[in-house]
């Protein structure tokens, strides 16, 4: 990784990023140390052997905020150790130079990435396709992909761009080959949203069948500008969390029907844990406060329940 | 090179005066569609044939390869489109159908509603300048299209993209990162 001039970071993070430029240039710090933003009260149950990650989501602006979510991410992760990110998309907003892809994503989360985190990325509607190309990405060279982490684990990144009927037709065969217990899928437009650009019901009305017919127990997306928890929809739990770096304050309208929780008064991020048949949450502002929490069963599908 | 071959003859053909305005006021919108399929296809096939012989990149951490392999590509389009312009592909019959596509999003709150995003999300007003085979400048944001209207939209080969810049919509080769055609004003 280059060094980068510090000039063009904000002051509060210069430190922090100093610190983390010298740890990649002399590789002598201790990533995690990096963070000067005290570690937020992690409330997950932290059983040992469970599955851990963070979801982030509308990060690339390479601003201030995105860097505040970042620290106290790399905090978070001193108590609660995950082993990976889910992007959500619009993970490089505005200019895409090479440069971008480190003040935007490389800098600010360099002490995850030092301490071996791996970030999985969708692409959101403002994102160079050519991402895919990007490593650190983990997308293997595509617009779509899954991947397991575990073996009772199976996630499904989605281009929600343009869902092309070649795409459609990979996450078929891809959710009824699964075996797996969880089947998660993240991708950028929420299919249930109650802010400005509300829910994509043209993307509703292509996934959500399939969703249901496999099986799938949790979506996660961004695009919205805050954070939304939605009511289960037909057996399905919607995360919308797309405040990592661009905020819309007041944005939710907590009217819709299918509205549970939301947070549009601050940045945030999620934590995600889960063992066996539970997966926990705690979704946590960049001031450290946790704003929502709560605890998802999965449903016993015909053949977990014989 | 064949498919370069037939590019350029369909530009000559298409530069003949007075034909793009007779087809204009007799092309059926079904017909403007599927010449617009065909069109863009030609050009998807072009694209692909050049990028074959340069191999196309795979992941790397350095993103200064993504661009350099981009800019490559972009070098080979250029010069088999050296004598591209506007309307290559969006044809006038073409930009009439999708001027009859984009309309209808774009009246009453709705409308405004969708352009609103368009601009709040896209660059700057007033956009910035461009041309047909030239690069989409890395310095600017993508703007993007709102998912109802992009869904009346018809699709696109893989790594063709639609984008707004300011009021008008280009049809962009992400891999490549260049503009292959546009309509101006599209949303005014």
């Amino acid at each position: 990784m280059r060094c980068l001039p510090l000039r063009r970071l904000h002051a509060p993070l210069a430190v922090l990023v100093a610190v983390a430029a010298l740890g990649s240039c002399a590789g002598r710090v201790d990533p995690i140390e990096v963070a000067t933003v005290p570690a937020p009260e992690v409330t997950l149950p932290m059983r040992p052997g469970s599955a851990r990650f963070a979801v982030l989501g509308d990060t690339g602006t390479g601003g201030s905020a995105q860097y505040r979510v970042a620290a106290r991410l790399a905090a978070a992760h001193s108590r609660f150790p995950f082993e990976f990110v889910l992007l959500v998309g619009d993970n490089l907003y505005g200019s895409e130079r090479p440069r971008d892809y480190e003040t935007k994503f490389a800098v600010p989360y360099k002490p995850l990435l030092d301490a071996g985190v791996k970030f999985y990325a969708s692409l959101g509607n403002h994102d160079d396709t050519n991402q895919i190309l990007y490593k650190p990405f983990n997308m293997d060279g595509k617009r779509f992909y899954t991947f397991r982490p575990r073996a009772n684990l199976r996630f499904f990144a989605l281009d929600s761009n343009y869902m092309s009927p070649e795409q459609l037709e990979w996450l078929e065969k891809g959710l009824s080959g699964s075996t797996s217990d969880w089947k998660i899928a993240f991708f950028h437009h929420p299919l249930y949203s109650g802010g400005r650009h509300g829910s994509d019901i043209r993307l509703r009305q292509t996934l959500e069948p399939l969703f249901v017919k496999h099986a799938v127990d949790v979506v996660f997306c961004g695009h919205e500008h805050y954070y939304e928890r939605i009511a289960p929809q037909k057996g399905i739990y919607y995360f919308t969390t797309g405040g990592a770096a661009k905020l819309r304050q007041g944005d939710i309208d907590r009217s819709a029907d299918f509205h549970v929780a939301g947070f549009d008064d601050g940045y945030h991020f999620m934590l995600v844990e889960i063992d066996r048949d539970e997966l926990h949450f705690q979704v946590i502002s960049d001031e450290g406060r946790t704003v929502d929490a709560g605890m998802i069963r999965r449903r016993a599908t015909p053949a977990a329940a014989s | 090179m064949t498919s370069k071959y037939s590019l350029v003859a369909l530009v000559m053909l298409l530069a003949l005066p007075g034909c793009a305005t007779r087809e204009a006021r007799t092309v059926p919108d079904g017909v403007a569609l599927a010449d617009f399929d065909r069109r863009i296809k030609a050009y998807a096939a072009l694209r692909d044939e050049l990028e074959g012989g340069a191999g196309r990149l795979t992941e790397t951490a350095e993103p200064d390869e993504i661009a350099a392999a981009e800019r490559a590509l972009a070098a080979r389009i250029q010069e088999a489109r050296a004598t591209a312009r506007r309307a290559d592909i969006f044809t006038p019959p073409i930009e009439r159908r999708f001027r009859s596509l984009l309309n209808p999003h774009l009246r009453g709150v709705r409308g405004q509603n969708t352009r609103g995003i368009i601009r709040d999300e896209g660059p700057n007003a007033g956009g910035f300048p461009f041309t047909v085979n030239g690069s989409y400048p890395k310095q600017q944001p993508l703007g993007s299209v709102p998912p109802d209207l992009l869904a009346s939209l018809p699709p696109l080969p893989e790594d063709l993209e639609y984008r707004f810049i300011d009021k008008h919509l280009i049809l962009r080769d992400a891999r490549a990162n260049l503009i292959v055609d546009f309509i101006p004003n599209a949303i005014s």
